[in-house]
């Protein structure tokens, strides 16, 4: 408890102790050359807090999910489930409040189910921003908690054929992938293809035995039976640029197949989790997903205004298969595809039209509009989401005033308004077993009812207004305040039924309005010859924040506990994250370079209607390394990674221990082809820690992380220069 | 100086929250042991202790067949020699018995019929507190 104190006060500490240090060192700095992006200079001008991943970052981190990569940066987190699928959380928000967007459209999954994971090739990356916080007027609904945008890649103005071979292994669970490209620029034309696989074997677990539910489950060899999986991607993409004209085009198909641990889905049953003499088979129960995306980007340059269309469509195709079961005997096996329990088929087509007019070198606006469609098609012997059609669309205006050359202005206002289509489901199985146990006709009705037809309208204005203040080159005050919103999901408004994953009965709510919420956020960002510092605290005020309630009120569904009823609530979140980084050397004797890097998040969540912390609270986490380039090119990393205990959980969440771990890389680059080629070396958990990560779907039955393990990358490029 | 008054209040009014408690109860089982036998026709003697930091509420208690290592393809089916393949919940609501205070015992037998299939069951026991966190077991035992 008195870590949770003092970790915010810590924070906050550092964030005053900094500005005092700022009065006093500022003016005497030196003149520091300041090397940026394109993709950093426009988002230095946004004031809100974010930031830029570049490729490198990516390169280091290989083998690692792209959710895992991106735990590295303060104030995101990583909802693993085993580890070869996860999604991302950006402060202590997940699932459908934040937004993923790749090929400038929103992915879209079945982002709401805490064992899914993002479909999205780890290796097809070529630099991340990352908004933290409301952004649903650049965005819409959904991305409330913040946004992860896949930049595009950089087109070469001369003629070249470039490509890349990638290759890691993880010892974790002997996970082994790899990943070619090949590309070409000639003369108006770009074009890239990318082929990727990976393949992972049972997760290794520093534990032999799992006490769960008065069992004791033997994990043999330390492997977690049937967590094996695989992944294949293909992505190609097409550019075309003449002059003001540019056009981009790109498709992507993501396959993912992973086995769940049998002793996760209900109660365990010893004789299912007899190691079966293989790591590498995936058997029932698991899921599969296929995740088709197309889109198009159109650019138009007129003069002083720029006009892009993007259109894009997606097919998101998930199964989870598991050997046929039923509690009702009048319920027969299908004869067709018997073992596939669901089966979720999500159509996606989505479309943005933007209008920017530079108006001077000061001022530009941007208007839009921007509008999704979605169907959603449920098979399977058992019932989890109800089929639905769901259709959004948004106008917005933006508006970006450099009113002196120290003081930005931003903001806009965008409204949106969706519409949703549940379709009813209706068991008639379990009907006929609530009156066979002489439960009262309507009751039984009641319960029989998965989902009810259900339409509504919701309409949201979202905004913000922000404010960046350039002091002088070292330091940048940014302030923003927005509202946002969110549009709930098909299961908060009409599922009812067991949730197969948490093993609860979870009953939706029709009546449930749109989230909605207030967040400032400040970023203080100071940048001289020897410090850079980046501190970000912010604050969030939701009034109708959706969450599961327990209602104390048992369950007549065989295999259940108490009924989960989705209510909505007044919520609070407020932390900071802070990146400090110092240059201690330089070109020196001893080594090239060394730095020394901290980074720490905290939020605080709280449910004001249960007066409990939000579920999936990530705990603080401090994280310090040194990086030590010992001669041009070989680099040596340790880092020290201190995770908090949480204990500030919502009911019914596990609390979790602190940890602290030591890991270490080493990195050697080398020219390769005019390119950069990496070796990299990561070795985890060093001293050997039994801990677990509180936000993982494994936690809740007592399995913890990974033991000390290594994984090792490498990355090949070419780039041949042509006529 | 107004900024550092700004954020001490900030922290002030977060930390002075009031929290729920969000400890879950505890359930203890005396008898049935793990993988336990019963007869048809007699009673399976439940003997159970509650027990939570803040004040417990409710239970509930399920038996179900087990036959096929969980896999449920056959329960409620009548088996052959006419038996019935056992299933029966009671909660404290269906009892009258809501549970209070921080420690709770029962003992409580539930009569197996006569007819009751044989074979391996589940006796799953689920409890609530006031703030409603929650707990359950779920143990083996079979009919003979």
């Amino acid at each position: 408890m008195k870590q949770l104190f003092l970790t915010p006060i810590i924070t906050i500490s550092c964030f005053f102790s900094a500005f005092s240090q700022v009065d006093t060192a500022m003016f005497r700095l030196d003149e520091v050359e300041v090397v940026a992006t394109k993709a950093q200079q426009q988002h230095n001008a946004k004031a809100q807090s974010s930031c830029i991943l570049e490729k490198d970052y990516f390169t280091a981190q290989r083998g690692n999910t792209l959710a895992q990569m991106l735990n590295q940066t303060p104030g995101l987190q990583s909802m693993d489930i085993g580890s070869g699928t996860s999604k991302p959380a950006i402060r202590g928000m997940g699932f459908n409040r934040i937004s993923v967007v790749s090929q400038g459209i929103k992915q879209e999954g079945q982002q709401w189910g805490a064992d899914h994971g993002l479909e999205i090739d780890a290796f097809d990356i070529d630099g991340i921003r990352i908004i933290k916080g409301p952004a649903s007027l650049l965005y819409g609904g959904d991305a409330m908690g913040g946004v992860i945008e896949m930049l595009q890649p950089t087109i070469p103005t001369t003629n070249q054929v470039f490509g890349e071979m990638a290759l890691f292994t993880k010892s974790a669970n002997w996970n082994i992938g790899a990943s070619f490209m090949i590309g070409q620029k000639i003369n108006h034309l770009w074009w890239r293809l990318r082929y990727s696989e990976n393949h992972y074997a049972d997760l290794s677990v520093p534990i032999d035995t799992i006490n769960y539910l008065t069992y004791k489950i033997p994990i043999d060899n330390h492997r977690l039976k049937n967590t094996a999986g695989m992944e294949r991607d293909i992505n190609a993409q097409l550019s075309y640029i003449n002059g003001s004209y540019k056009s981009d085009y790109s498709v992507s198909y993501v396959f993912q197949k992973s086995g769940f641990f049998p002793g996760s889905h209900g109660v365990p049953d010893l004789t299912r989790l007899q190691h079966d003499g293989t790591i590498w088979n995936i058997e029932l129960p698991y899921s599969q997903v296929g995740h088709l995306k197309g889109s198009t980007k159109q650019r138009f340059i007129i003069d002083n205004q720029t006009l892009n269309l993007t259109l894009g469509y997606q097919r998101n195709h998930r199964s989870e298969m598991a050997a046929f079961h039923t509690h009702y005997s009048n319920q027969p096996a299908p004869t067709h595809d018997a073992d596939r329990e669901l089966d979720f088929l999500l159509h996606t087509t989505s479309g943005t039209f933007e209008w920017h007019i530079h108006h001077s070198d000061t001022l530009k606006q941007t208007i839009g509009i921007d509008a999704q469609w979605q169907h959603n098609t449920i098979g399977g012997y058992s019932f989890l989401l109800p089929q639905y059609d769901r259709t959004t669309a948004g106008l917005f205006w933006l508006v970006d005033w450099d009113v002196t050359s120290k003081v930005c202005l931003s903001g806009g206002l965008r409204y949106d308004h969706g519409f949703f289509d549940i379709q009813s489901h209706y068991d008639n199985y379990l009907f006929e077993y609530l009156t066979s146990k002489g439960i009262d006709l309507p009751t039984a009705e009641s319960y029989s009812w998965s989902s009810v037809d259900l339409r509504r309208n919701m309409g949201n204005i979202s905004g913000s207004v922000g404010l960046v203040y350039t002091h002088d080159k070292s330091n940048t005050i940014k302030v923003n305040i927005g509202r946002c919103f969110r549009l709930p999901t098909a299961n908060e408004l009409a599922s009812n039924g067991i949730h197969h994953g948490a093993f609860r009965h979870e009953q939706g709510n029709p009546q449930l309005g749109s989230e909605k919420g207030w967040q400032i956020d400040f970023s203080y960002q100071m940048s001289t010859k020897w410090v850079e510092l980046l501190v970000t605290p912010f604050g969030s005020y939701y009034t109708n924040y959706i969450y599961l309630s327990p209602s104390g009120e048992w369950s007549l569904l065989p295999h259940s506990s108490q009924i989960y009823r989705y209510e909505q609530t007044k919520a609070v979140f407020a932390g900071s994250e802070l990146q400090i980084m110092v240059h201690i050397l330089r070109n020196n004797t001893a080594c090239r370079r060394l730095d020394y890097n901290l980074s720490a998040d905290y939020v605080f969540t709280y449910n004001i209607n249960a007066l409990t912390a939000t579920p999936f609270s990530p705990p603080a986490t401090i994280r310090q390394s040194i990086e030590w380039e010992i001669i041009d090119g070989l680099t040596l990393t340790p880092e020290l990674e201190l995770i908090a205990p949480q204990n500030r959980v919502a009911h019914n969440e596990l609390r979790t221990k602190g940890v602290t771990l030591l890991n270490l890389t080493a990195s050697y680059s080398f020219s390769c082809f005019d390119s950069k080629a990496t070796l990299n070396f990561n070795y985890k958990n060093i001293t050997n820690r039994v801990y677990f990560n509180h936000l993982s779907y494994y936690r809740t039955i007592g399995i913890p992380e990974p033991a000390s393990n290594f994984q090792i990358s490498l990355t090949l490029p070419f780039n041949i220069k042509t006529k | 100086m107004k900024k550092i008054t700004l954020l001490a209040l900030i922290t002030l009014v977060l930390f002075s929250c009031k929290e729920a408690d969000t400890t879950a109860p505890k359930i203890v089982v005396a008898t049935p042991q793990q993988n336990a036998a019963v007869k048809a026709g007699e009673e399976l003697c439940i003997q159970v202790t509650f027990t939570d930091d803040v004040a417990l509420n409710s239970y509930k208690i399920n038996i179900h067949p087990n036959f096929n290592g969980h896999a449920h393809n056959k329960i409620g089916q009548t088996s052959p020699g006419n038996t019935i393949d056992f299933e029966t919940t009671i909660t404290s609501e269906s009892r009258n018995d809501k549970l209070s205070g921080k420690e709770c015992f029962r003992d409580i037998d539930i009569d197996i019929s006569d007819n009751a299939t044989t074979g391996k069951y589940h006796l799953l026991i689920y409890c609530t507190d006031l703030a409603g966190n929650e707990a359950y077991i779920a143990q083996d035992f079979s009919i003979e």
